[in-house]
């Protein structure tokens, strides 16, 4: 056994011993701020590097020895260089350099002009923020060979198998030797053999077990990991093999089987990445999205007829649910620029990874039979096919419907709409009218209704902002940009436009910690409403 | 010192404590790591001798 890499490296290498002082500055408060951020870039970087650095070791060690990499410890480690950067965003953000003396200690510069006195100072600040979602690797979504399939799921099976045929190999020209010794014999008292019909016997019995071994020997070439020479020698030897040719069958049996077996897996691998956000939205550019019902009642949110949770569960709630337990849900497509149909709220997720189960242009009143299954009374699973002329379906009179097993969110969006002068309103256009005097609307100014509408707005982002979701609109074309705040007068300020293959490649999915700590919290507060749907949720948190 | 450079100071610290426990959690996923390798090894040379004394056995 390789015990080298058995304990952690405990003694630390001078340059990486810990710094702990504040970096020093005797000069000023901005020379100390400038300080500290290269300071802390340095520190994060090699933090950063020491872990990819970590992995790779394992890595190499794991390949090494035949061992596998345990892939929440593998996820966990490839968490924390982004926990590192977070854990600098937050300092950089605490020590926003001071402005310079003169505007410090002076008068606030004026307005170049009168659009800008125009333009609201934000109330509160929110801007860009880091999203705590999980990084992810995304596989292409390549058929691979069966030659290629049994070397990626079977390894361990594909060298027991090469061992076997080696081991068989020997014992074959162990008999061919034998055998030779025989024939050397018969040749010498060939006299007696009684001629023809002897070497006639052999020559059969040579031919068909060479034709044999010789077929054994093709597979033998493609199946294990040997070099071309290696290949050749094998092709040689085995030609040369005269065998009780049951071990052969066994052996042909057992490579076929185990071919048979790496194309299925690798079939169903397929399948499944294609099925995959992921590779939807990149296949068709399309968002993927959940809106949220925040009216209550019958047919609506909470619904004790198909709503699995209490009434008593809070918007908060519904938030974690989805963060945490990655429920079955119904979701629809968008394509950026098209003017399609959503289901009902203005606020809602924006999907990054997870699986498509059903699809349909329209509703297709799905319910949900459990957290982790939501189907349709057909329930039929959409093939490939279905689910991209679906999602790219163009003029589409009704919002689609697709089930979405195991989402994981890319980020939060509320709906926003743009006027003709470029101006963005919270929600929907109906805002500008409780906000300014419209033409056409009278003075619909009001002033409470305008407030209710900014509260709420700012409300549901600071929510999904604490937990860690970067925050978008989504418009009425359904476009998507990043929000950065909202005006008192109701327009949203607004950052760069997103695409599909953005969401598609960013991060998605809270880590597997943060999803256990929501969860064993919902627990806690019981709010579903069957004890089943309870045992359920805790068997999912207990798998994570 | 000033209010902003004692702010300065809570930060740094901050991000440093932050930083040793990230360094604390890594070392500890990597000892889990390498625990469930020797438990792998240990697995596969058990499953070894038990193939053997099988073997062993029908011979």
């Amino acid at each position: 056994m390789d015990k080298e890499q058995a304990t952690i490296e405990t003694t630390k290498k001078p340059e990486e011993q810990e710094n702990h002082e504040t970096p020093r500055s005797d000069e000023s408060p901005e020379e100390l701020c400038q300080q500290m951020i290269s300071e802390s870039e340095k520190e994060s970087d090699n933090f950063k590097s020491e872990c990819a650095d970590n992995l790779a070791q394992a890595e190499t060690r794991a390949e090494k020895d035949g061992l596998t990499i345990d892939s929440n410890d593998k996820e966990s480690l490839q968490l924390l260089p982004s926990e590192a950067d977070g854990a600098r965003a937050e300092l950089l953000n605490e020590i926003e350099p001071p402005l310079p003396p003169d505007e410090e200690d002076g008068e606030p510069p004026l307005p170049q002009d009168e659009e800008i006195e125009e333009t609201p100072l934000f109330p509160e600040k929110i801007g860009k923020k880091e999203s705590a979602m999980k990084e992810r690797i995304i596989e292409g979504p390549k058929l691979l060979s069966k030659k290629e399939a049994s070397k990626k799921f079977f390894a361990e099976e594909r060298k027991k198998l090469a061992e076997e045929i080696r081991a068989q190999r020997k014992s074959q020209r162990e008999k061919l030797a034998a055998l030779k010794s025989v024939i050397e014999d018969v040749n010498v008292s060939q006299e007696s053999m009684e001629g023809e019909p002897g070497d006639q016997k052999y020559g059969q019995l040579l031919e068909s077990q060479s034709t044999e071994a010789n077929s054994i020997a093709e597979r033998v070439s493609m199946s294990s990991e040997l070099s071309e020479q290696d290949a050749q020698d094998e092709r040689e030897n085995i030609s040369q093999l005269i065998a009780n040719s049951e071990n052969v069958k066994v052996l042909k049996e057992k490579i076929e089987e185990h071919y048979a077996k790496a194309d299925a897996v690798e079939k169903e691998r397929f399948d499944t990445l294609n099925r995959s956000l992921e590779h939807v939205m990149q296949r068709n550019n399309v968002f993927i999205v959940h809106k949220f019902e925040e009216k209550e009642g019958a047919g609506f949110r909470h619904d004790e007829n198909y709503s699995n949770v209490s009434t008593e569960t809070t918007y908060e709630d519904d938030l974690d649910i989805m963060l945490s337990f990655e429920p079955s849900i119904s979701a629809s497509s968008v394509i950026p620029g098209e003017k399609t149909k959503l289901w009902h709220g203005t606020s809602g997720f924006l999907l990054g990874g997870g699986q498509i189960g059903e699809a349909g242009n329209m509703d297709m009143r799905t319910i949900a039979r459990s957290l982790k299954e939501r189907r349709s009374e057909d329930g039929e699973v959409a093939s490939i096919d279905k689910i991209d002329k679906v999602v790219s379906k163009k003029g589409n009179e009704y919002m689609n419907e697709l089930v979405i097993n195991n989402p994981e969110v890319f980020g939060f969006f509320q709906h926003a709409e743009i006027d003709k002068k470029g101006r963005i309103w919270a929600a929907d256009k109906e805002t500008r009218h409780y906000s300014e005097e419209v033409p056409g609307y009278g003075d619909s100014t009001d002033p409470l209704k305008l407030k209710s509408i900014v509260d709420g707005y700012r409300k549901r982002f600071a929510v999904a902002g604490e937990r860690g979701m970067p925050l978008y609109i989504i418009t009425a074309t359904r476009e998507v940009y990043e929000y950065l705040g909202i005006n008192e007068n109701g327009t949203v300020e607004i950052g760069k436009q997103l695409t599909p293959e953005e969401v598609a490649n960013g991060r998605a999915g809270l880590p597997p910690e943060k999803r256990k700590q929501i969860g064993k919290h919902l627990l806690d507060k019981r709010i579903f409403r069957k004890q089943e749907t309870q045992e359920e949720a805790k068997d999912i948190i207990d798998k994570i | 010192m000033s209010v902003e450079i004692e702010k300065y100071k809570q930060a740094w610290e901050k991000f440093q404590n932050k930083i040793a426990s990230l360094k604390k959690r890594r070392s500890e996923i990597l000892e889990n790591i390498y625990k469930k390798f020797d438990e792998q090894l240990l697995e596969s040379v058990r499953k070894k001798i038990k193939e053997h004394g099988q073997r062993t056995s029908n011979n």
